[in-house]
């Protein structure tokens, strides 16, 4: 897990646990680290790991017990919703910028069959 | 709750100004980050916070009260230099420890220092300088205080030992304390802060919560940092 | 708690002294054994120079030795307070929640314990030796009777009411020494160099103050004299050893009272550490 400071680093702990329910790390075992692990191995404050946590469970997508710890919902739709919404987010992202550098939707579907 | 508190703290060394007007409420619970480069009054305001300097005006309460033999109970210093007597075996150091600091956790030292593979009953002038700071670190976080304040813990540091240095704050940590760390390589140290002030020639420029600040501006602190001196300096 | 801080000072003076007590002790040693070997054998007639030059070299450097001895403690005295509470050190030392005054107080006794101590090394050793036989003990008993005749006061009272003066000469100097050090700190350069310089102001003012004190007592003090001359040679004597003794005491308390109370204010207050 890499991270950089110019962007909250909550934010970026969210998407990485996000991609990593995507790709089904968590399909076996739903538990997650502890706020605690992932601190001391990103060497990034306890209290911003718990920022995420915290997060991540009003949006719904993990449930915390109290000294068992923090676990992905068991939802079969999860990991689709998830995936659907980052693929969202992140395309729209992508022809935002495209547009700024005034290339239009042909160009990078064309673009894009060509890779 | 603040558990430092100052207000208008000045001090003066004959004609320069170390801190001008400085107000602070710094609360519980936190780790701080107090930014500044070399001579921007950091040192000055952590030898008055740990009572080893007095202010010229202003005031400053920790936990409530004035400086003096009761906030030194709860306050665990670091400062940035060698304060141990290298004659000493480590053992009579820790003893040392235990004999003056009420909330010294004995236990929790030795395990420390043997998680460093660092031996006890050695003088302390025989370790590499990298161990010596290493057991400088582990006394001072062996106490159980209220405030932690940690002087330039990495400056002068190889890579490998600052790594280290900073699992053993995070794993340290706990909520119920405060840990109020000065430095001057803000890089190194930010990800771990919740708060950060920026100290320059003896002014708070801010003081404001990290993640805060990045999702505000989209940059690192340390970016920010450089942004906010450049400024001043433009003035 | 100054139990304790006693007993790091101790330590910390100590450490090196006891080299020299026992290399002290080895010389003394030495010099028993090659009298023995020298004195009344013939390898001293046969190679006179040689024996004396070697005899001679001994006891110079048993002398030095016992020099060696009571310079090196107050070093290490001086050496104690300074570097534990004026240099690096003192980030801890004045950090840990105790009264500064206490500090001050158990650098102090430590000192004056390892110097007393030194002194008794050092003359334990002289007495060694003169030691050939028993008879030395029977020298020193008619040294302590001429005492006791001559002075009329027995000797152990002497050797009692000279120990009480002794410590509190030393708590004195010790006293102006670490004032010296904590003035000398103030400044921000050459601090050993302003210590020395404020030692020996304080020094010079302290003699000042006790000039005026002997000259506007001048008068009482002639008369009491006076009235001693009446009196035999030995009350005379006895009398004016006590006085001596108990006015250099009381100085030497108010000294060190007042040179300490002045040293914590400044340890307080006006610390500055580098």
């Amino acid at each position: 897990m890499q991270f950089n400071n110019k962007q909250p680093i909550y934010m970026q702990i969210i998407e990485y646990i996000i991609i990593d329910i995507i790709n089904g790390k968590y399909i076996d075992n739903n538990k997650l680290p502890s706020v605690r692990e992932i601190a001391l191995a990103l060497q990034v404050n306890p209290n911003t790991i718990q920022k995420a946590y915290t997060e991540l469970e009003s949006l719904d997508i993990i449930y915390t017990k109290r000294n068992s710890g923090s676990f992905v919902k068991d939802d079969n739709n999860l990991i689709n919703k998830l995936k659907k919404e980052l693929l969202d987010n992140k395309t729209k992202e992508y022809l935002d910028y495209m547009e700024k550098l005034g290339i239009n939707k042909e160009e990078i579907i064309n673009y894009i069959k060509e890779m | 709750m603040a558990i430092i508190e100052t207000e208008n703290l000045c001090k003066q060394y004959g004609k320069t100004q170390a801190l001008h007007f400085v107000n602070l409420k710094i609360n519980e619970g936190k780790i701080v980050g107090l930014l500044g480069p070399n001579g921007s009054g950091k040192t000055t305001l952590i030898k008055i916070i740990n009572n080893i300097l007095q202010p010229t005006s202003g005031s400053i309460l920790i936990d409530g009260i004035e400086p003096g033999i009761k906030s030194k109970e709860i306050i665990s210093y670091l400062p940035d230099c060698n304060f141990l007597n290298e004659e000493m075996k480590i053992s009579s150091i820790i003893n040392y420890f235990k004999d003056f600091f009420k909330n010294f956790d004995l236990n929790k030292c030795y395990y420390l220092l043997s998680q460093m593979n660092v031996r006890t009953d050695v003088k302390l002038k025989t370790l590499s300088k990298g161990n010596k700071e290493r057991v400088q670190l582990a006394l001072i976080l062996s106490r159980d205080a209220k405030i932690y304040v940690l002087d330039e813990p990495i400056a002068g540091v190889d890579p490998i030992n600052r790594d280290f240095i900073l699992k053993l704050i995070i794993e340290n940590y706990n909520p119920d304390s405060t840990l109020l760390i000065s430095t001057h390589l803000i890089q190194d140290i930010e990800s771990i802060l919740d708060e950060v002030i920026f100290i320059n020639e003896g002014s708070i420029i801010l003081h404001e919560d990290a993640e805060k600040l990045r999702s505000e501006k989209n940059m690192s602190i340390n970016d920010i940092f450089k942004e906010e001196l450049q400024c001043l300096v433009n003035l | 708690m100054l139990g304790k801080l006693i007993k790091y000072d101790l330590r910390d003076i100590l450490k090196n002294v006891v080299v020299l007590y026992v290399i002290g002790l080895l010389l003394s040693i030495s010099i028993k054994i090659c009298d023995r070997l020298f004195f009344n054998s013939s390898f001293r007639e046969s190679f006179p120079t040689l024996t004396t030059v070697f005899t001679a070299t001994l006891f110079t450097a048993f002398f030095f030795i016992i020099a060696a001895i009571n310079l090196y403690t107050l070093f290490r005295c001086v050496r104690r307070f300074y570097r534990n509470v004026l240099c690096q050190e003192g980030y801890l030392t004045n950090t840990i929640p105790i009264k500064k005054v206490f500090i001050i107080i158990s650098n102090l006794i430590a000192s004056t314990i390892v110097l007393m101590l030194s002194l008794m090394v050092c003359f334990l050793l002289i007495l060694f030796l003169q030691y050939h036989d028993y008879t030395v003990f029977d020298s020193l008993k008619n040294i302590a009777n001429g005492f006791n005749k001559e002075i009329g006061m027995s000797i152990y009272n002497f050797i009692g009411i000279m120990f009480i003066t002794s410590i509190l000469s030393t708590l004195s100097s010790m006293s102006i020494i670490y004032l010296a050090f904590s003035l000398g700190q103030l400044s921000n350069h050459n601090r050993v160099l302003f210590s020395i310089l404020y030692g020996i102001l304080i020094y010079i003012v302290i003699q000042f103050i006790l000039l005026l004190i002997l000259l506007s007592f001048s008068s009482h003090l002639d008369t009491l004299f006076a009235s001693w001359e009446a009196l035999s040679d030995q009350v005379a004597s006895t009398r004016i050893i006590y006085f001596m003794c108990i006015v250099s005491s009381i100085i030497n308390a108010i000294i060190t009272i007042v040179c300490t109370a002045l040293t914590s204010r400044i340890l307080e207050r006006k610390l500055n550490l580098e």
